[in-house]
């Protein structure tokens, strides 16, 4: 009578040893496929959906330093009421508007439009200096501007285009500027 | 036999005779027309004659006339004339634009400019005018001929004028203003062809070598016009002067490879008469070929001249330009880099190594080997000495951007510049870090020029001891 009490109670041990091994390895297998990630992708969301604008600072830039357009952003807009960030780019090729249009980064959108202020101004001041590239007494071979400096590489000095250093031409600093003399060697 | 037919009548334009008209706004203008047999005659002022009524309509006449209104803006007008009778009916019409724009006079009988006789010999110098205007000729400034009024064409003939040059002037004026042109007409007291001379260089052959500039002058013992020829073709001279001259030069601003012929023709109303070079185009000894020499083309050194040209690659045109160092960094980005986008322009442009070597395409798709991640870097340092800033290329090995480790730059004949570089980067100074800014390219516009973002991708700064930090 007892040993058959202990076999029943070895066997009710048994199987509930067999229940929690089954238990167990549906756990593993469940934890492995990834059915219990939703509640760490709420929580994820949770805190994306809040994002400061530092953090989406920090976030959008590394997103534009991976797609190498960090540069072509001139500038940035945000309007926090429709949690909207406007790109203001420039010289962005279509697949790289097309990747950032309407995408969406902790909560807020990104809308991207051509900076076409800035590059109409551009256009302007590339054309006036273009014209002064003509004038021989001013010796420029080639030019290269951002929007506060514009630097002339020239052939030569002359009393003329050297008048025009350290001017400001079109809200720009203008630097007349050598080529320096290439080493015949460069065994640097 | 019976009666021929009666026949219809026929209007005939007497005054003005011609049916296209062109005159100044505001001109007073009477037309007149006659017919070959006595009818109503008619005349409509644009209209359709047969659905309107006439402006004026005289029966049982031969002729009749209209003075149409003084208009004072531009525009075309039509005077129709219609004679009708039991035989039937005749049309005729004026077309008749009135114009604001100053008179303008053609050549037309010689249509060259330049014109050359023989002492004695009669010429008759015939323009055109495109509105009614008096048409006056002059010679060497002097009035010789004067038109009536209202004509738009007219002749000057002269077989008395003196040996040399002279310059026989038309000018048309009218109410819209004056119109003129002219001939140059040499009057020559030879009568042999012209003999031309090797002025400069005088000797027959000529070496240069390959992208030299070349002048030929040409001497003729008497005026004439005188065209050069590249290599017998004839048809197509290469330089032709400007009028009658006793010296010609063409200039040759890059001289082609291979061993060419330049002729030079003068010819006048005497005949013609030419002279040739022999000109020899050689290649200069150590001229490097691009293909041979790697990535960072640093064999080439200094990349001394650009000039632009056809597209595709074909060649280029005209003279070279210096070029300096932002032109050696394009030409390198464009040689090394992901540059392939901007074909279009980089086709169109050209390199030479230096005075005597083959020109290269800037971006020859069929020669393109490398595409590596190439920017163009400014390099900065108003404070270091014999520098100020220099334009050089940087590529990016990968990794961080922000890392200094991860970019190379070359320029020139360095495959790898390094801080303290002098001539291409300099360390800092006491007073100022050197700032090495470094752009993605964004734009070809030009051989000589490339297209950057405002803000460069990164920039790193150079103290003095040659430490980089990011900028």
């Amino acid at each position: 009578m007892n040993d058959n009490r202990w076999k029943m109670k070895g066997n009710s041990l048994f199987m509930i040893l067999i229940a929690f091994a089954v238990l167990l390895i549906i756990y593993l297998m469940l934890l492995s496929s990834g059915f219990f990630q939703v509640t760490g992708d709420k929580e994820k969301k949770e805190v994306s959906e809040n994002m400061t604008l530092e953090e989406l600072n920090e976030t959008l830039t590394a997103e534009l330093k991976r797609m190498k357009v960090r540069s072509m952003v001139n500038r940035w807009e945000i309007d926090e009421d429709q949690k909207n960030v406007t790109l203001y780019e420039i010289y962005m090729n279509d697949n790289q508007i097309a990747e950032l249009q309407g995408k969406t980064i902790g909560g807020w959108t990104i809308v991207v439009e051509p900076d076409t202020e800035y590059l109409a101004e551009k256009e302007q001041a590339w054309a006036v200096f273009m014209e002064m590239e003509k004038d021989p007494a001013l010796q420029i071979s080639t030019f290269d501007m951002s929007s506060k400096e514009v630097y002339f590489w020239v052939y030569n000095l002359t009393p003329e285009n050297e008048a025009l250093d350290g001017t400001i031409i079109l809200n720009r600093t203008v630097h007349i500027v050598k080529s320096p003399a290439p080493s015949p060697k460069d065994e640097y | 036999m019976g009666n021929p037919p009666p026949t219809p009548p026929v209007v005939t334009l007497v005054n003005p005779s011609g049916s296209d008209l062109c005159d100044p706004v505001s001109t007073l203008r009477t037309f007149t027309a006659s017919c070959d047999q006595v009818a109503t005659m008619s005349v409509y002022l644009d209209t359709d004659p047969g659905s309107s009524s006439p402006v004026l309509e005289i029966t049982n006449v031969q002729q009749i006339s209209y003075t149409a209104p003084q208009y004072s803006t531009e525009g075309n007008h039509q005077i129709s004339v219609v004679a009708a009778n039991g035989n039937g009916t005749g049309i005729n019409y004026w077309f008749w634009n009135l114009v604001e724009s100053p008179p303008v006079v053609t050549r037309v009988d010689p249509e060259e400019q330049n014109v050359s006789d023989n002492v004695g010999t009669q010429r008759t110098f015939t323009a055109l005018c495109d509105q009614s205007a008096t048409m006056t000729f002059e010679l060497d400034g002097t009035p010789v001929f004067q038109s009536s009024p209202g004509i738009q064409s007219a002749s000057y003939t002269n077989s008395s004028a003196s040996a040399g040059m002279h310059e026989v002037g038309v000018i048309a004026s009218n109410s819209n203003g004056n119109g003129s042109n002219h001939w140059n007409w040499l009057v020559l007291s030879t009568t042999y062809p012209p003999v031309v001379t090797r002025y400069n260089p005088e000797s027959q052959t000529v070496n240069d070598l390959v992208g030299s500039s070349r002048t030929f002058i040409a001497a003729v013992d008497q005026p004439a016009i005188v065209r050069f020829y590249l290599d017998y073709d004839f048809d197509n001279p290469v330089f032709e002067s400007d009028g009658f001259v006793e010296l010609a030069s063409y200039t040759n601003e890059s001289a082609p490879l291979g061993t060419h012929t330049v002729t030079a023709r003068a010819e006048n109303t005497n005949g013609t008469g030419s002279i040739w070079w022999d000109w020899d185009v050689s290649q200069a000894a150590g001229c490097h070929v691009p293909s041979n020499c790697g990535p960072y083309l640093e064999d080439l050194w200094w990349i001394q001249y650009y000039r632009c040209g056809s597209p595709n690659c074909v060649g280029g045109s005209g003279s070279w330009n210096e070029a300096v160092c932002l032109q050696n960094a394009i030409i390198r980005y464009a040689w090394a880099g992901k540059s392939t986008s901007y074909v279009d322009k980089l086709s169109c442009c050209y390199w030479m190594e230096k005075l005597g070597c083959p020109e290269y395409c800037y971006l020859d798709l069929n020669t393109k080997i490398y595409e590596l991640d190439v920017y163009i870097a400014a390099v900065l340092n108003s404070t270091a000495p014999d520098f100020e800033a220099h334009a050089i290329c940087a590529e990016h090995l990968g990794g961080d951007m922000e890392d200094w480790n991860n970019w190379r730059f070359f320029q020139y004949s360095n495959s790898n510049i390094q801080p303290g570089d002098p001539g291409q980067m300099p360390l800092g100074t006491s007073t100022e870090n050197t700032r090495v800014q470094i752009y993605v390219v964004t734009g070809i516009p030009d051989c000589a020029h490339y297209s950057r973002p405002e803000n460069p991708e990164v920039t790193f700064l150079i103290d003095e001891t040659g430490d980089v930090t990011l900028g």
